[in-house]
């Protein structure tokens, strides 16, 4: 290798370093205030605590975080659930089904990718307040289904219908109904793409502010990022407490995204989104 | 194709809750949106009064709905030039350039931003930007740059700007990915070749990959341009729109008129223009895509 | 000074007829045809059935911890008291508020009971049909309606008939920390704005920032706004614009408030960072000493009381001198309940809302939370803040109230005037805010 072209590589990963330490820098500051006492905020951004206020996360935790991870948990886990059921239920029977309208029902729900969920607040507020389902644990859990079908749709689909028909039908053969082949064969055969699909999906559900903000009210249902939204105007101005907070909101998904993040390349590597 | 396929009722077993659920809650919304846009009437109102094309006309001649409009179109272009094309270049860098290890432990951190709530970001860039207790600006000092301090969500030149760069920070590494797989389905003989052909590295990233990675690029477009209009907690969290109405983006405004200034008939008449708006980039999308093509193909 | 003291409602007497000009409403009228209705039924309130269980939803604006506290003990008494009601309580904060109680009360899970400020913003839910009139309920109980603040009252009032409770009111005061003063060398709390501009400047000099505007949610430059309209312009002016019987803001003293604003920004007088700065963290700058001057709520004082200690103080608003307006008023406004028409409980609503307003829940919350009570009061005075208690009697003796503008005009007009008064502190001037504000109004006024 050339000098030149070695010094172009020591510069590319110095730089590449600098951009590391810029999108980390504000992150581990979050984790690293969020032991700071009030006073200790208004100092050198800099400065370590000057006494470790662990208490900071004990009391967020207990105070705000607690009772909210419980509904993100339900959202993201029945949400997810049932976005990769129906989505793939409907993609195997879009691929394995032959009728007329076939291409016609398949644009149908993939169209529904064009349909931002922000222009639609306010009709599915109302939809849900007509239908008694405002403020109610499925009220909230329908939309966020809905609206992740078309793309996970998509998504299994471009994954399904590269599956070997023989197995299916070397099944059917042996007298399996065409649940079993579904479940047992079908859903065996997609796992990478059932675990992408729900890597997406659950980023989103445990993430949405909009939704939860408009569709839900009280602590009841509280999510995530709705507890920690509501920290600012209650907590006063206990600034380390906020900032453990949202230390706290963010570690779940930081920790399965560092977990799984080979699922989440992968599913990038779909074809959906390789265009 | 074995006659369990052909089976009809079981077909709609299979499609009936994805195309319910689909035209229950996304579709049939927006033709709500429409009807809601003819009325006057507040979200706790018991009547509804018929005002006709009232709202809709006004959308035209509201300097409220243009400045959102243009806030969306600032958030869009920046975006562009942050996430779209320096998102390529950085890519292209760890692709070709950098320690293979490197590359993917650089693209498994820059992501991570992604993966936490707007949120908790939103807030946490609240508290950074602030000049009495954030890091923004004592960063800004530390490298010399002291004469850029700056109270960055509080001064209606600048809050937008600072917002939008939230989101480049939060979604860069996110495209980086999105490249990175297209960069590496490139073949790479075509580089091989390209290089005893004597081309620098400079020509191979405008003359290969760009090329190459041509469909990539169209679509990371589009899908940046559609986040970019529907843009939401971001604004809601870090500044609800101001200071004054220097930060208002179509789907706030949408909020603020509906629920705070009890106006659901405009409200539901931006909802129109946001919807006008994405479905038409979504669209371009959607024919990138090419399905028919894919599907015939395949079948 | 030991000893209980009767904060007396007669008093005030001389301050509710400007109180009720205040409020735009109709001061006129007592309902009297209510009396018939409340006889017809003849039903005490909030008879529940024995066994039946009856719940109603209570939403108001604490969300703060204590305060929570507060109310989950007076909930719990409640139903101790009452075992066939069962309260369910939802709180969200100032901001999320405004849009929550929309959003429920178009819902089918409508609360029983809402908070809401007075001013339009009674008004609103009057007009949309969703208060209930409590008027026959206030007749049935005089003893009830006699131990309210009749001024406070009658902002509940709007065509002769009552829409809502008061429960506390809020009024603002210049909290100050002591010792910064001191190290200034400033002998004496300002008493004109000139004098304070002086005060400013001291205080500055030291390179300490002398007031703390935390603007992020522009209500709280508009307090200021509420404060100096109401000292620069005349009060039948106000009340005139303000319930959009005259469409123009014409007069300069609209103008010159803003301007007073933007000028002391401009001097450098308040943190750089007005508009960015959050409420939260303005009141934290005192708090922590960085800061000297706040314009605070008075239930908030007890939050100084706790991170200051002795070094902190108040004075009331500078005086403008020349000021066309009136002196000596207070800004504020009451807390209010309203009760849902589409309640199916409303005796037991209201049994909860006497309740609230009863004298042992009232001390309480002047106790506990430092809040202004609505009603008139026994209060031991070893148990309250010394300051609430002064500022309490001294609010008796003013002579009238500037209510939150915010508040007190229409929302839509409200929210230009809002948008302005965080860009008053950039490119605008107090001329191009009251043209857009005057803009808006027109074009309300025209939509109705």
């Amino acid at each position: 290798m050339s000098i030149s072209s070695k010094v172009k590589r020591w510069i590319i990963h110095i730089f590449m370093l600098l951009y590391i330490a810029v999108i980390l820098f504000p992150l581990l500051w979050m984790a690293v205030s969020g032991f700071k006492a009030d006073s200790d905020i208004f100092g050198s951004p800099w400065n370590l605590p000057e006494t470790w206020k662990i208490s900071n996360y004990f009391y967020v935790w207990s105070a705000y975080i607690q009772n909210t991870v419980v509904n993100s948990l339900f959202f993201t886990i029945a949400g997810t659930f049932f976005v990769i059921l129906i989505s793939g239920m409907a993609a195997y029977g879009i691929i394995r089904f032959d009728f007329k309208h076939r291409y016609l029902l398949f644009m149908f729900i993939l169209s529904g990718m064009m349909l931002a969920p922000q222009c639609s607040l306010i009709p599915i507020y109302k939809l849900l307040s007509l239908t008694g389902l405002y403020n109610t644990r499925i009220g909230l859990l329908v939309p966020y289904i809905a609206y992740r079908i078309p793309f996970s749709f998509f998504l299994m689909w471009s994954f399904m219908i590269n599956l070997p028909i023989e197995v299916e039908e070397a099944a059917i053969i042996d007298g399996c109904s065409i649940f079993q082949v579904f479940f047992n064969i079908v859903f065996k055969m997609s796992k990478p793409v059932i675990a992408t699909t729900a890597v997406m999906s659950a980023r989103y559900i445990w993430n949405d502010f909009a939704f939860a903000l408009v569709f839900t009210e009280g602590r009841r249902l509280q999510t995530v990022p709705l507890g920690i939204f509501a920290i600012r105007s209650t907590s006063q101005t206990q600034w380390g407490v906020l900032i453990a907070g949202l230390t706290l909101a963010a570690l779940p998904m930081v920790i399965v995204y560092i977990c799984l993040q080979r699922y989440f390349v992968d599913g990038m590597n779909s074809g959906a989104v390789k265009g | 194709m074995t006659t369990l396929y052909k089976n009809k009722k079981m077909l709609w077993v299979f499609l009936f809750p994805a195309v319910a659920i689909v035209a229950l809650l996304i579709f049939l919304p927006v033709i709500v949106n429409v009807y809601y846009s003819l009325y006057k009437w507040t979200a706790y109102s018991k009547t509804m009064d018929f005002v006709g094309l009232r709202y809709i006309k006004k959308l035209f001649s509201d300097r409220a709905v243009w400045n959102a409009v243009a806030n969306n179109v600032k958030y869009a272009v920046i975006s562009i030039i942050f996430q779209v094309s320096l998102g390529l270049v950085l890519a292209y860098l760890l692709n070709s350039f950098a320690n293979a290890r490197f590359a993917a432990a650089t693209r498994v951190v820059i992501f991570i931003p992604a993966v936490v709530s707007l949120t908790a970001i939103g807030l946490l860039w609240v508290i950074g930007y602030s000049p009495s207790i954030g890091f923004v600006n004592p960063m800004l000092e530390a490298i010399g740059l002291s004469g850029l301090t700056h109270d960055w969500l509080g001064d209606a030149k600048t809050a937008m700007w600072a917002v939008i760069m939230v989101s480049q920070w939060q979604y860069m590494g996110e495209m980086v990915m999105l490249y990175t797989v297209g960069l590496q389905s490139v073949p790479l003989e075509i580089y091989e070749s390209a290089k005893i052909d004597g081309a620098n590295g400079l020509q191979t990233f405008f003359k290969i990959t760009i090329p190459m990675i041509r469909s990539t690029i169209l679509m990371n477009t589009t899908i940046t341009i559609i986040g970019a209009f529907m843009v939401f907690d971001e604004v809601y969290v870090m500044t609800s729109g101001g200071p004054g109405n220097a930060t208002e983006v179509l789907a706030t405004l949408m909020y603020k008129t509906g629920f705070r200034k009890d106006n659901m008939g405009y409200a539901s008449a931006i909802g129109v223009l946001l919807f006008v708006i994405t479905f038409a980039f979504s669209f371009i999308q959607m024919r990138m895509y090419n399905v028919k093509e894919t599907m015939k193909g395949e079948k | 000074m030991k000893g209980n003291r009767r904060i007396a409602v007669i008093s005030m007497a001389a301050v509710a007829a400007v109180f009720l000009a205040g409020c735009g409403s109709n001061a006129g009228g007592e309902a009297n045809e209510n009396q018939a209705q409340n006889q017809a039924e003849g039903q005490p309130a909030g008879q529940a059935g024995a066994g039946s269980q009856v719940t109603i939803k209570f939403v108001h604006k604490f969300p703060e911890e204590k305060r929570m506290e507060y109310f989950n003990e007076v909930i719990a008494q409640f139903e101790e008291q009452n075992p066939g009601i069962t309260i369910e309580m939802a709180a969200y904060g100032d901001e999320e508020i405004k849009d929550k109680t929309r959003v429920l009360l178009g819902s089918e899970d409508a609360p029983d009971i809402f908070f809401t400020w007075s001013g339009q913003r009674i008004t609103q839910y009057v007009d949309s049909g969703n208060a209930l009139d409590i008027t026959k309920y206030l007749e049935e109980d005089t003893q009830w309606k006699d131990s309210f603040n009749q001024s406070m009252l009658g902002c509940c009032e709007k065509d002769g008939a009552y829409w809502a409770i008061p429960w506390d009111y809020s009024s603002k005061e210049m909290v100050y920390n002591k010792k910064i003063f001191a190290e200034a060398g400033i002998q004496e709390v300002p008493k004109t704005w000139d004098q304070f501009l002086e005060v400013c400047q001291k205080i500055k000099d030291l390179g300490i920032t002398p007031v703390a505007i935390g603007n992020q949610y522009s209500w709280v430059v508009c307090h200021y706004i509420t404060t100096l309209n109401g000292k620069l312009v005349p009060a039948d002016i106000t009340n005139k614009n303000y319930t959009m019987e005259e469409i123009d803001y014409t007069d300069p003293g609209y103008q010159k408030a803003l301007d007073m604003m933007k000028d002391l920004y401009d001097r450098g007088f308040v943190n750089t960072d007005i508009n960015s700065c959050t409420w939260e963290m303005s009141q934290a700058m005192v708090q922590e000493g960085k800061a000297a001057m706040i314009y605070e709520e008075v239930q908030n004082l007890i939050n100084y009381e706790n991170s200051l200690g002795d070094d902190w103080s108040y004075f009331d608003f500078p005086e403008v001198e020349g000021g066309a307006g009136e002196t000596g008023y207070i800004t504020g406004g009451p807390d209010v309940f309203m009760v849902n028409t589409a309640s199916k409980h409303p005796d037991e609503a209201v049994q909860f809302l006497k309740w609230l307003t009863s004298d042992s829940v009232q001390s309480k919350m002047v106790y506990e939370l430092g809040f202004l009570p609505c009603t008139s009061l026994e209060l031991d005075e070893t148990k309250c803040m010394p300051e609430s208690l002064e500022i309490i009697e001294k609010n008796l003796n003013a002579p009238g109230i500037s209510e939150w503008l915010d508040c007190a005009i229409d929302q839509t007009v409200a929210d230009t005037y809002l948008i302005g008064c965080q860009t008053i502190f950039d490119a605008e001037t107090g001329q191009s805010v009251m043209e857009s504000v005057t803009a808006t109004a027109r074009e309300v006024a025209a939509d109705q």
